[in-house]
């Protein structure tokens, strides 16, 4: 039924710094358990029940099976709900909706992931998905940025990648205090995207982070010449229904819960109220 | 499709009946100048010369405020199981027919919304063709006449009403009184083809909408916006009038002694201040003419592209309502100036 979410259960919460934490949710239904599948990009609405509704991207890989996990900032009353639970409570999820990541497009070409602080959350589902079908990709660049060493999300995951040799992927932190230790890139996440170095042509770019991020990138990506068509960028807009009905999400002419969030950003700049 | 006629005399038994087999619906008069869809309790009641009534016919299938589900620790998520009542709304005219189109496209587009159809589904309708007044601007949307989505349509004509019976239901319905209805006789039709262009002489005001998309486009900065949202009060009114607007909010409450939880869902309006608002204090249209304009856009180019079709159905109901005298076609002339 429309607007009605299945009960899932919280098996597991951790910590990743002050005001995020990863939970991962297991379906009570087992037939929605198995049935549940989803693409990179796409979102759940999560109910906490007596507070109300929130739309989370989906953090998880659409190969791992079994259970759904949602990277949460503690930011208002949901989510500020969501933290305050313990293992074992019920919530509500439905979904997956959006568009997702056109995966199909991005497959065959160079990929080039950037990510500002929470805007990894659905990129890490897009992540990934490339780490399990690497083959079907060329060149894979991913950049993050965060504001210090303390607030890059899923810390010990990134350094992973940053290890791997079938991957170039750069850390950015704005500053490092004084008792930090800091192996990765100091200073803007524009000045990262230079030193991955990803070819122009037959380059996918997925962009993700909060608006003044996204200034920056968008500005920097065009001025290296991608096209406006290959970057692929994830709106964020209040959300009531996830489906098309309620109209909180339009922008411009455009439904992003349906059509969205994931645009390119030709797409986005012929949407009028855009930022 | 095919056509019968039934005397005006016989309208009465024939709703009667109807009301026997079916929770039957009509327009009543509320106010002085005011109309309201009612249940029906006799023919003297019903409103027969109305042109609109306040609350488009919406409020039946998508009502002000809807409980969805309620979630109690134990029992998990229970939803209402109850069957709706097989309905029939009777006097509607072209433009909330329209108006119902619209809103089942939308209801239907992507995943059917459930709550909406489960009460649709059950309805069926009897169209009753109208005068225009001064507000009237379906001639301009082109939405004066309706080839779909009623059941039976009565057109008035002196002693008669010509009826169009468009659907196994509608027939359903003609079957309850086979003994009311005939075959139509030659001079009937050509009564009815004089009453069609009598109705079009009718037509006083004209909306042109010719390129308005485009318009609208091109005057998005236009300081009309600026203008008219002084005026405006933001009361919504036009919103909740409005047969085709469709947004809504989602909440909770929970009762205290029993511990459960309603997820609800009620009517909201895009003018709102805090409709577009999000965590962190971002507002993606919170001044006065982002907001004013937005509505306009919305009916005129975003449903459109969406759905193939522009919202607004003329049917008055937004100009004859606003407190602060905005009239539609004020505003679309001057983005036209
Ligand atoms: C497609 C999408 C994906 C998202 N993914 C994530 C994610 O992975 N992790 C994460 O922490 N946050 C994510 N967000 C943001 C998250 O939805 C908001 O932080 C959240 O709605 C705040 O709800 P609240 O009740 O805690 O805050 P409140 O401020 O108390 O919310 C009040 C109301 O505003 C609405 N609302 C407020 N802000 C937003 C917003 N930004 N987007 C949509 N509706 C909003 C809520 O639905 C609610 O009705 C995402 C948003 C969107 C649109
Ligand atoms: S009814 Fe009139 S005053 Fe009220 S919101 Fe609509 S246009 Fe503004
Ligand atoms: S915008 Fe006004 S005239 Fe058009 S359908 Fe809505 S209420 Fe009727
Ligand atoms: S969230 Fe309701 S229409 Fe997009």
């Amino acid at each position: 039924m429309s607007l009605v979410p299945q009960t899932a259960t919280l098996v597991e919460k951790r910590y990743l710094d002050p005001q995020h934490s990863l939970f991962r949710f297991v379906f009570d239904d087992e037939g929605v358990r198995e049935s549940f599948s989803f693409s990179p990009g796409q979102f759940v609405m999560l109910s906490i029940f007596g507070v109300g509704e929130a739309p989370i991207s989906i953090t998880s890989g659409p190969d791992e099976k079994g259970f759904v996990e949602l990277c949460v900032r503690q930011a208002g009353r949901v989510t500020g709900a969501l933290h305050a639970l313990e293992e074992n409570a019920t919530v509500g999820l439905r979904g997956p909706y959006g568009n997702g990541y056109p995966v199909d497009v991005m497959e065959g070409g160079n990929l080039l992931i950037v990510a500002g602080g929470l805007g990894i959350a659905p990129l890490r589902s897009l992540i990934r998905y490339v780490l399990y079908r690497r083959d079907r990709f060329r060149e894979v660049g991913i950049g993050y940025g965060a504001r210090n060493p303390e607030s890059v999300l899923f810390s010990g995951e990134m350094q992973n990648l940053v290890a791997r040799t079938d991957i170039k992927c750069i850390l950015s932190v704005d500053s490092v205090p004084e008792a930090c230790r800091w192996d990765g890139h100091v200073g803007r996440v524009t000045e990262i995207i230079d030193r991955i170095n990803m070819p122009i042509e037959g380059t996918s770019v997925a962009v993700c982070g909060p608006p003044v991020f996204y200034k920056f990138v968008l500005e920097k990506l065009l001025s290296l010449g991608y096209s406006k068509g290959s970057i692929y960028m994830s709106l964020e807009r209040r959300m009531e229904c996830g489906l098309g009905k309620c109209g909180h999400c339009v922008v411009g002419h455009k439904y992003t819960c349906i059509e969205g969030p994931i645009f390119t950003y030709w797409d986005a700049i012929n949407l009028p109220e855009i930022f | 499709m095919i056509f019968r006629t039934l005397t005006k005399e016989s309208l009465p038994g024939f709703l009667d009946t109807v009301s026997g087999s079916y929770r039957l619906v009509v327009p009543e008069q509320k106010g002085r100048d005011t109309y309201a869809f009612r249940p029906y309790s006799g023919f003297h009641k019903v409103a027969m010369g109305f042109l609109r009534t306040v609350i488009p016919p919406k409020q039946f299938f998508f009502p002000p405020r809807e409980g969805l589900f309620q979630f109690t620790t134990g029992a998990g998520i229970e939803t209402a199981t109850d069957e709706p009542p097989s309905s029939i709304i009777f006097g509607l005219h072209p433009c909330d027919l329209h108006g119902i189109d619209i809103l089942d496209r939308v209801f239907s587009y992507g995943e059917r919304d459930t709550f909406y159809w489960r009460r649709r589904e059950k309805t069926g309708f009897i169209g009753l063709s109208c005068l225009p007044d001064k507000y009237c601007l379906c001639k301009s949307m082109h939405t004066d006449f309706i080839v779909d989505i009623y059941d039976l349509f009565l057109y008035t004509l002196d002693d008669v009403y010509m009826v169009s019976v468009r659907t196994a239901l509608g027939d359903d319905l003609v079957r309850l009184r086979p003994d009311l209805f005939r075959e139509p006789t030659a001079g009937e039709i050509a009564e009815y083809k004089d009453r069609i262009e009598e109705r079009e002489a009718k037509f006083t005001r004209i909306m042109d909408i010719t390129n308005l998309a485009d318009l609208l486009t091109l005057e998005y900065k236009s300081d009309v916006w600026e203008r008219f949202s002084q005026r405006c009060l933001f009361c919504g009114s036009c919103v909740m009038v409005c047969p085709t607007c469709q947004c809504f909010d989602v909440f909770d409450s929970t009762d205290p002694l029993t511990n459960t939880t309603v997820r609800w869902r009620r009517w909201d309006a895009c003018m709102r201040k805090d409709y577009a608002l999000v965590t962190g204090g971002h507002n993606f249209r919170g001044a006065r003419p982002e907001r004013f304009r937005f509505r306009y856009l919305h009916k005129e180019i975003g449903f459109a592209e969406m759905h193939g079709k522009p919202t607004c159905t003329g049917c008055g109901r937004c100009s004859e309502t606003c407190p602060a005298g905005i009239d539609m076609v004020e505003v679309v002339r001057s983005i036209r100036e």
